[in-house]
């Protein structure tokens, strides 16, 4: 494809709309690390407690699995947020 | 073995060559009715503007019309255009092969201005070339006083160089308020005239082919000549922010006239109070241009964070460490952030797809960069589809680029490489166009949290790993 091509195809068509705007992201930053910092800190009082393995398993299976996605967002959105944009 | 049996043939090929190359001379096809030559030199960098009216003598149509051009300086060639006088339609330009050396040893090389369609026996056309060199004149003087005002010496032609002969030619010189002329002249008609922030030679009527008759020709130029030796550019381009983050690192030299006598602090900063710092072959403050609706400025150089920077709208005022008088270097880094807004549209032909439109170059205007390294960063996931450059480039390199939080391939790095460019060519637009699916987007995240993942369940394996010995 050639660049007048190129060139044309961008002009012709709309800008892009930011997936969540940056402004916003510092606040889902803060949100997500609370929730993250609970979840993990269920998770690890389950791996901790003396209840028998298969609950305690399975309970902290739950907790660790939205743990880590909530931290990954708020890693995502508390680098944003400090101009290291990922 | 087959080269130990064959080296004499390789040597006959390339002499071979040699041969065919200095012996090339254009077709004559044509007369210059009319050519007027205008070598503008109020930039940095050196500006031909060629008016041209040609008719076509062959006998059969012809396509080609050829501009020779000094072979030493065809390396320094930023731009060769050409349009028709008549109509806002741009004619396909090149530079080819090809050699020819004049009565004096000057060797020539062409550049070609190919018409779309044969131009008839006959038939006549007015046309202008531009062509842009990213060189200045040689300081003359090489060494001046901290006071002196700065002499540029430039070699011209007081012809205009053509394969053709010219019924009418002429040169001027424009750009600089006094011209001297070095060089003296061979006979009366061949001597520069004085006008008004200019100087002509001619006209000249029946100029024969290849006439030529060099001059060094002097002016003044009070302000220092700004030459980017190396510049690496990059645009970090990130959807998770939506922002496109530049970052230049520049390495700048002055190639005007040197100090004489040394740099004398005092008396600089007499000198500045004196002319309240206007003038002067020295760079004290560099006007760096941003795009439109940046932030977060930033300067930094080797020592540290520059604070003498100003905002001023879309340009950045930098005031260097120290002023960069001639033959003096200085490197610094740039940076700023601006939204995607202003860049990436959607592809219409191509699903989870994007085009992304980004300047070639921002920085000091009226500047020669040498070497400019430009690098589009896209983000980690993305598969590069297609790219454009409205400039010719030396290279182009898709490579891999590791940032924070890069957990799988890294961000891919389209890399262009170009040389001998000029700061009016900097406004056009590269051109990348990319898939990015959202399962891409999230691909970042997901990697994050497969390693938090694994530490949880590794630390809960360790905690309920029992080996005590009962």
């Amino acid at each position: 494809m050639g660049y007048e091509t190129l060139y044309n195809e961008f002009h012709a068509n709309e800008n892009v709309q930011a997936f969540i705007p940056l402004a916003q992201q510092p606040r889902y930053g803060i949100m997500a690390t609370v929730l993250a910092l609970l979840f993990l800190f269920g998770a690890v009082m389950t791996a901790c407690s003396k209840k028998s393995i298969v609950p305690k398993f399975l309970i902290f299976t739950f907790l660790s699995v939205f743990g880590s996605i909530l931290f990954a967002i708020a890693a995502i959105f508390v680098s944003d947020a400090f101009g290291v944009y990922v | 073995m087959l080269f130990a049996h064959y080296w004499f043939l390789t040597a006959i090929v390339l002499l071979f060559k040699s041969v065919v190359s200095e012996e090339f001379v254009p077709p004559n096809s044509w007369e210059n009715k009319e050519f007027k030559k205008t070598i503008e030199i109020s930039n940095s960098f050196t500006a031909e503007n060629l008016e041209l009216t040609i008719v076509n003598i062959d006998s059969e149509p012809v396509t080609q019309y050829f501009v020779p051009i000094p072979s030493d300086i065809v390396p320094m060639i930023s731009m060769f255009t050409a349009a028709y006088m008549s109509e806002e339609a741009f004619i396909q330009c090149m530079i080819v092969p090809g050699v020819h050396q004049l009565d004096d040893g000057t060797e020539i090389s062409y550049g070609v201005i190919q018409f779309e369609s044969p131009v008839a026996p006959g038939e006549e056309i007015a046309l202008l070339a531009k062509i842009h060199y990213a060189l200045n004149g040689n300081p003359s003087p090489e060494e001046i006083g901290m006071d002196d005002t700065q002499s540029l010496a430039l070699t011209v032609n007081r012809y205009p160089i053509s394969p053709y002969v010219s019924k009418t030619s002429s040169v001027d010189i424009s750009g600089a308020e006094d011209f001297m002329e070095l060089t003296p002249a061979d006979n009366d008609n061949e001597v520069g005239i004085l006008l008004t922030n200019q100087f002509k030679y001619g006209p000249f009527h029946e100029v024969p082919a290849f006439k030529s008759s060099w001059a060094n020709v002097s002016y003044p130029v009070d302000y220092p000549l700004i030459t980017v030796t190396d510049l690496k550019r990059d645009i970090w381009v990130s959807h998770w922010a939506h922002t496109a983050e530049f970052q230049e690192y520049y390495e700048i030299v002055n190639e005007g006239a040197r100090l004489k006598n040394g740099f004398n602090r005092v008396e600089f900063m007499k000198r500045v109070q004196r002319t309240e710092g206007k003038g002067g072959n020295f760079i004290g403050v560099l006007g760096l241009s941003l795009t439109e609706n940046s932030t977060d400025a930033y300067v930094t150089d080797k020592v540290g964070k520059v604070s003498s920077v100003m905002r001023e709208e879309d340009k950045l005022l930098v005031k260097p460490r120290f002023p960069v008088f001639g033959g003096w270097a200085y490197n610094f880094t740039v940076g700023w952030t601006n939204t995607l807004d202003d860049f990436l549209h959607i592809s219409g032909t191509e699903q989870d797809s994007f085009i992304i439109s980004l300047p070639v170059l921002n920085g000091p205007p009226d500047t020669i960069y040498r070497n400019a390294e430009v690098s589009v960063i896209l983000p980690e996931g993305a598969e590069v589809l297609d790219v454009g450059s409205p400039l010719p480039f030396s290279n182009a390199t898709v490579t891999r680029e590791y940032s924070y939080f890069d957990l799988a391939d890294g961000h891919a790095k389209l890399t262009f490489y170009y040389s001998n460019l000029i700061s009016e060519l900097g406004t056009g637009e590269l051109v990348v166009k990319y898939r990015f699916n959202t399962s891409s987007l999230y691909q970042k995240a997901l990697y994050i949290s497969y390693y938090v993942f694994g530490g949880l369940m590794t630390f809960f394996v360790l905690v309920n790993l029992n080996l005590n010995i009962k």
